[in-house]
């Protein structure tokens, strides 16, 4: 049945008996999901190692973080094999870190959400719009069995008018633009720590010998910190979207992903964590790769 | 010292005097982002800073009902400042102080919790090196605060015995008050609390015949504060004092319940961004061999690299270790030294952090879990 409709307690439930169930059959050592936080609206990432505390689990509309962050933190590595809640979106995060190595697949159960947005203080985020996995892909057991409606795809990209007119803008507008943005960079890195496809055990903007990014919260190394970033995540970045949900200076992260996301899909016909088999087109070569750029 | 009120509308005439005696004038805006175009009409977040009000012209876009997502201690101590500059020549390095740039300031909008914030640090920058960098800028600049009448669900100052209304730390406080209980606020409670700010309000009002129309009387709107205080401070929802949880972290720095209550932490430095009163710094020379500056940056004990030593060691290896030392630093070691904690209840790092990590509750629930263990082990007597 094809709905629009969520009964998140439904959902909820099903989440606890599946990982009732991993716990008790020691198919997994830890589950990783949503638990009630000391906020209204915002659940908290939980982790649950012991099959008699899976009812601190929930699941309901504000569940938007993207857990898969916490594969590769140290604390969690050696936790595997773990379970882990994902929506649609979160789950593009996983192939992605199955595909450059970082975790074995075998190692992951994703519980895949069906979702039909998720609400980050009362709103939709832009992600959410024309979400294409609604009903989540490539997961190891999809919760219920209701399917969403995801035919409500609206022409535009909620992002469209911003990238026209960045395309609209000569080179130093557009410079400009990315300037005024990154010069508010406190260089917190939350963009950075909230990223699964961070994943570096030394970030390039750590590195001091020889330093490559000035750490200086100025506009020389804040524009190299996050057009370095930006470089990096080409072809990887799966829209999540978290970066620009936890900068607290609300720097147009959102609209720089997305951007290089259109420039990868139209150069190399190739959209992110959609599928375990494909290398992002970036981090591998193809004989066949286009070459008329080289002059 | 002295207690006027001042009419909501007449505040802009207060501004432009501030203005008019060549006083920077720094207070709460909302500063642009490049604008979202979409066509949704998605929601972009919506940033408050404090600024620099340079004209009249701008006074417009102070912003009062609202809360600033970053902290006033940038405009004493910010992100990012030169203290030393170097030149190589071929006589010999050549070092040269800074000038701290201290310029007669009046900051407007800090909250009371802001303002308490300011006296932490000084007690900090003053103990034994006195920062010129902070105190100098300290010096020339007048706290005006504004005593908060909506306190957010992640606001608790009280709990760490302070008051949406409190005046220490601010040179002048501004309360907004109303008629009667049930009016909307439209004048303000001005107590004026340090000489400092006595000097601001008689060097403004002294020399202006309109000001001193504006500025009248206000002893009769004292006893109506302490009514709307209380009835303020009971509208909060998070209460519970942070007193004795000094004393309970002394046995808490190998306890299994800091690392599962902060085992979710990403290691991100927001928190101490946009914390009153976190204040290391990190020092770093920028430049070439022939000519730079050694700069004092802010830094988080959150991220990996804050004890990383040179050998390669990390004595706080894991994230959970770096949030309990924030949490000790904050509760107990600053406390110990300093007498009262280094913490205003302000939330601000309770609403930016990327994963709801909650200084408040882990502070709740450290407090709930001794409490029944002292219960338990009464009772086994």
């Amino acid at each position: 049945m094809t709905t629009t409709n969520i009964n998140y307690s439904d959902l909820q439930q099903e989440i606890r008996d599946l990982s009732k169930d991993l716990l008790e059959s020691k198919k997994v050592n830890i589950v990783i999901g949503y638990g009630a936080g000391p906020l209204n609206e915002k659940p908290i990432p939980t982790f649950i190692t012991n099959a008699a505390d899976v009812d601190r689990l929930l699941y309901n509309e504000h569940c938007y973080h993207n857990l898969s962050v916490y594969l590769t933190k140290a604390e969690i590595r050696p936790k595997a094999p773990w379970a882990i809640v994902v929506k649609g979106c979160d789950a593009r995060s996983i192939v992605g870190l199955v595909v450059e190595n970082q975790i074995k697949r075998e190692d992951v159960f994703t519980i895949g959400m069906p979702c039909n947005g998720v609400k980050i203080e009362g709103n939709l985020p832009s992600k959410c719009v024309n979400c294409t996995v609604k009903n989540p892909a490539n997961v190891s057991k999809v919760v219920s069995s209701i399917k969403i409606d995801s035919s409500a795809i609206i022409e535009q990209h909620p992002l469209h008018q911003d990238m026209e007119m960045l395309n609209k803008m000569s080179a130093e507008e557009r410079f400009q633009f990315w300037k005024n943005e990154f010069d508010r960079c406190i260089r917190c890195y939350a963009c950075r720590q909230i990223c699964p496809h961070c994943f570096c055990n030394t970030c390039i903007a750590e590195k001091s010998t020889p330093q490559w990014i000035s750490t200086t919260p100025g506009s020389r190394g804040n524009f190299a910190w996050n057009a370095i970033r930006a470089f990096h995540l080409v072809g990887r970045c799966v829209e999540c979207m978290e970066c620009s949900r936890s900068c607290p200076m609300g720097i147009r992260l959102d609209l720089l992903n997305h951007y290089l996301a259109e420039e990868v899909k139209n150069s190399y016909n190739f959209i992110s964590g959609m599928d375990f088999e494909q290398k992002p087109p970036l981090t591998t070569y193809n004989l066949k790769d286009n070459q008329d750029f080289i002059k | 010292m002295k207690n006027y009120q001042l009419s909501a509308k007449d505040l802009a005439a207060f501004f432009e005097k501030v203005l008019s005696n060549n006083l920077r004038l720094i207070a709460p805006i909302k500063v642009k982002q490049n604008e979202s175009q979409n066509v949704t009409k998605l929601k972009n977040k919506a940033h408050i800073l404090f600024r620099e009000i340079p004209s009249k012209d701008d006074l417009k876009n102070i912003v009062i009902d609202a809360y600033t997502d970053m902290s006033a201690k940038e405009i004493f101590f910010p992100r990012s400042e030169p203290v030393i500059e170097y030149t190589n020549k071929k006589s010999g390095v050549v070092i040269k102080d800074i000038d701290p740039q201290a310029k007669e300031t009046v900051l407007f909008g800090a909250r009371p919790c802001d303002a308490f914030g300011f006296s932490l640090l000084e007690r900090l920058f003053s103990w034994d090196y006195d920062d010129p960098f902070f105190l100098k800028r300290r010096e020339k600049t007048t706290v005006i605060s504004l005593g908060c009448t909506s306190p957010l669900e992640s606001c608790f100052c009280t709990s760490v015995g302070l008051s949406p209304m409190n005046t220490e730390g601010s040179d002048i406080l501004f309360t907004p008050m109303s008629n009667n209980n049930n009016d909307k606020e439209d004048r303000y409670l001005v107590e004026v609390i340090t000489p400092r700010g006595e000097k601001l309000i008689e060097s403004i009002i002294g020399i202006s015949s309109d000001l001193k129309n504006i500025f009248t009387e206000g002893n009769s709107l004292v006893q109506a504060k302490a009514a709307f205080e209380n009835k303020v401070k009971e509208q909060m929802k998070r209460k519970e004092d942070f007193k004795d949880i000094t004393e309970i972290l002394k046995y808490k720095f190998d306890d299994s319940q800091l690392e599962s209550e902060t085992y979710r932490c990403l290691g991100c430095g927001v928190c101490s961004m946009v914390c009153p009163t976190c204040h290391c710094f990190d020092i770093v020379d920028e430049g070439e061999a022939s000519h730079g500056y050694r700069m004092k940056n802010w830094d988080s004990c959150s991220f990996a690299l804050f004890t990383k030593h040179g050998g390669g060691h990390n004595p706080r290896d894991m994230q959970f270790k770096r949030c309990r030392q924030r949490y000790m630093h904050k509760l107990h070691y600053y406390r110990e030294k300093f007498a009262d904690a280094l913490c205003v209840g302000c939330g601000r790092c309770v609403k930016a952090c990327p994963v709801n990590l909650d200084i408040y509750s882990v502070v709740y629930n450290l407090k709930k879990a001794y409490a029944n263990n002292k219960n338990k082990e009464d009772k086994e007597k």
